[in-house]
């Protein structure tokens, strides 16, 4: 049997050899105009930034960090995604091949075109692990306390974090990306379309009951909205609510591409892209009409700097002191991962799967199958429960806060070469140009120059980081700065330990491009 | 004229000086006891912005005061700043007296000799204006545009569909 399939396999190719005809490969596309909208609600999500913004503002001057994370996302991100989508579109190709296109056969380009799907994917084992814990700390919400015990803090560190649940359900979650993948992107786009509005309705719920039976909810917002004008001209606020754009949109080399890439005759770009930006966008603010005034109504001080400790302690915290109301919230809460979260795996999925199926030529479920099991070994090695005394957690979630933090560096950097390849070789124009040809809304021409804003605003930031997490700005210390790069942890930070992260997590990102762009 | 000029100069002062003098009697008294590295009572609990304070920190360990201890406050979360005294040292009773206000709301955190104690809610009397107004146009404008934008294209092509069916 094995033979005569082999020697059907042979035939077929020489039948192919013998008429000198190669066989295209069909790139598939989505069944309707809904599929590209499914994708670009699916792709600016995750529950890092939907839960942590509204955190970062206190600490960053409230209204003042809100109104620059909106700039950000209008100025840079939405027309980065209209560019990455028109990209996609003009050469129905991902990101390292059409950027490849767009230069004129450029390596150069085809290696940034890969840094960020490399990246997005890697990301996707870190947010399985920390989804899994979601999972699990669904799966126990109805305990409270039992579970996460009256020290949710001490508990999740030292552990929980040192068992090997969150790589258990990170596999169980893996194994459903795998399902909704392998077969077809219209399977997995009919299914993450409804999710970005449920998972908006489940923050208005939320929102409602705060509102409600929360007498002190309008402390919570006065705590995150409120500002001092001035405050819009400190750049340390404005680079702090750019970063969260940046790593929420993973620009530069996005996903758009890939979307834009199977956008069907008479599909919208416009419209979706905006769509996609503006839900999100209501989200975060969502979540920040609720989580910050449900902490401040419990007479928890809302200061938190990073959504992990916020998630695993300080919201059992909350959930403890509101007894069985706080169960219900609870489980509301940890199950909110499931539409507010996991469409931005499948898309990182997704791009990753298009860049190598073009590239390589391999089917999608070959593809697919095999970034799953890489996937699985990582989420082994994301979630070793050996602890890290250094940091007080465990040396799994070291590697995985290492590479967010460093992710966002790549993300900036990465952006201004797209729009060093946009002004050079396809002209903000042209952008204009098709996205008007495909879209319903008409963008002005001058959006064009919102090109030029962008890059300036990037170049401005990625420097600003750089001389303040190296004390070179005037009254900012280094340490204290709290950037990505050096946040006073020392594992972050230029330190030999961060260094040494850092190359753990550049070997991927920096060095599989190399392999990939050596092949024709 | 001249008359005139003196009585509403006097008025004027007598103002200012009943003012001034009505302001600095109506610092409120706070009394935070810190036993053994951690606060043990405040009153009253809650503290607001805009207010004048005076704050009594009385330091105690195992039950003894402490002397030349140095109290601190300092701004943690929102936009709170401190206005007037933000750090005390402690006399041979133990106690350190701050006399503060907190312009905004937030979190200040109280440190004890360099080491943080705990954080103190200032809150807001009532919810400032621009906060509101943040929050509102922010909702106004994305709700209505993801409505206008929801009605132009995935309704408009839904209907299309149903049509051709």
């Amino acid at each position: 049997m094995q033979s005569i399939n082999y020697f059907l396999k042979q035939e077929h190719r020489s039948a192919k050899v013998l008429a000198g005809v190669t066989q295209p490969v069909v790139r598939e596309t989505f069944r309707s105009r809904f599929g590209f909208l499914a994708a670009m609600l699916a792709y600016p999500s995750g529950m890092g930034t939907m839960t942590i913004v509204a955190f970062q503002a206190i600490l960053w001057g409230g209204g003042s960090f809100w109104i620059w994370f909106f700039l950000s996302y209008l100025l840079i991100a939405f027309p980065v995604i209209i560019a990455d989508s028109v990209f996609g579109l003009s050469t129905r190709k991902a990101n390292p091949l059409a950027w490849r296109k767009i230069s004129g056969n450029k390596t150069i380009f085809e290696y940034f075109g890969w840094v960020v799907p490399i990246g997005n994917w890697i990301w996707n084992p870190t947010m399985l692990v920390v989804f899994g814990i979601y999972l699990d700390y669904f799966l126990n919400a109805w305990q409270g306390a039992r579970f996460w015990t009256t020290n949710p803090g001490g508990f999740f560190w030292g552990t929980y974090l040192m068992t090997f649940r969150p790589i258990l359900f990170g596999l169980v979650l893996l194994f459903f990306v795998w399902l909704i993948s392998y077969k077809s992107v219209n399977a997995w786009a009919r299914i993450v379309l409804w999710l970005k509005p449920l998972a908006i309705a489940m923050c208005v719920i939320l929102i409602a009951w705060n509102v409600i039976y929360n007498p002190q909810f309008w402390q919570g917002w006065a705590f995150t909205f409120n500002f001092r004008p001035t405050n819009l001209l400190f750049p340390m606020i404005a680079v702090q609510a750019a970063l969260w754009v940046w790593w929420r949109c993973s620009v530069g080399a996005g996903p758009a591409t890939v979307f834009a890439s199977y956008l069907p005759r008479g599909g919208d770009i416009t419209d979706c892209v905006t769509i996609g930006c503006l839900a999100d966008m209501l989200i975060i603010f969502a979540a920040g009409l609720f989580l910050p005034s449900m902490l401040v109504g419990v007479k928890i001080p809302p200061l938190y700097g990073g959504a992990t400790g916020l998630v695993f302690s300080g919201l059992p915290k909350m959930f403890n002191a509101l007894g069985g109301t706080g169960l219900i919230l609870a489980m509301l809460w940890f199950i909110i991962f499931i539409p507010a979260g996991i469409p931005s795996i499948v898309v990182y999925q997704e791009q990753f799967g298009a860049c190598l199926q073009d590239k390589l030529g391999w089917t999608r479920t070959k593809t697919h199958s095999l970034l799953c099991i890489i996937a699985a070994l990582l989420i082994v090695v994301y979630g070793l429960p050996i602890y890290d005394a250094v940091n007080g957690e465990s040396f799994g979630f070291t590697l995985i806060f290492t590479q967010w933090y460093w992710w966002s560096i790549y993300a900036g950097i990465c952006i201004l070469v797209e729009l060093i390849m946009l002004f050079k070789y396809f002209k903000p124009r042209r952008v204009v140009e098709i996205a008007n040809e495909s879209s319903a809304i008409k963008l002005p021409m001058s959006f064009r120059y919102i090109y030029y804003v962008s890059f300036v605003l990037v170049a401005f930031m990625v420097a600003f980081m750089f001389a303040a997490t190296s004390g070179l700005v005037p009254g900012l210390p280094s340490a204290s700065t709290g950037t990505m790069l050096a946040d006073g942890t020392g594992y972050y930070g230029l330190t030999p330990i961060g260094i040494a992260i850092m190359l753990i997590q550049l070997i991927p990102v920096v060095l599989i491009p190399l392999f990939f762009i050596r092949r024709r | 004229m001249t008359r005139f000029s003196t009585v509403t100069c006097l008025l004027l002062i007598s103002t200012l000086l009943f003012l001034t003098i009505a302001s600095t009697g109506a610092a409120e008294t706070v009394m935070i006891e810190i036993q053994d590295g951690s606060i043990a009572s405040m009153t009253p609990p809650e503290l607001l912005q805009n207010r004048d304070y005076q704050i009594t920190v009385k330091v105690t360990k195992q039950g003894n005061p402490v002397q030349a201890a140095k109290v601190e406050l300092s701004s943690s979360g929102g936009i709170v700043t401190i206005v007037g005294d933000s750090s005390a040292t402690t006399g041979s009773d133990g106690v350190a007296l701050l006399k503060t206000k907190f312009d905004g709301g937030g979190t200040v955190t109280l440190r004890l000799d360099g080491n943080k104690v705990d954080q103190l809610f200032i809150y807001y009397e009532s919810i400032p204006p621009l906060a509101a107004g943040l929050v509102g146009v922010v909702l106004v404008l994305l709700v209505a545009s993801l409505g206008y934008l929801v009605y132009t294209g995935p309704l408009r092509w839904y209907l299309e569909e149903h049509a051709r069916k």
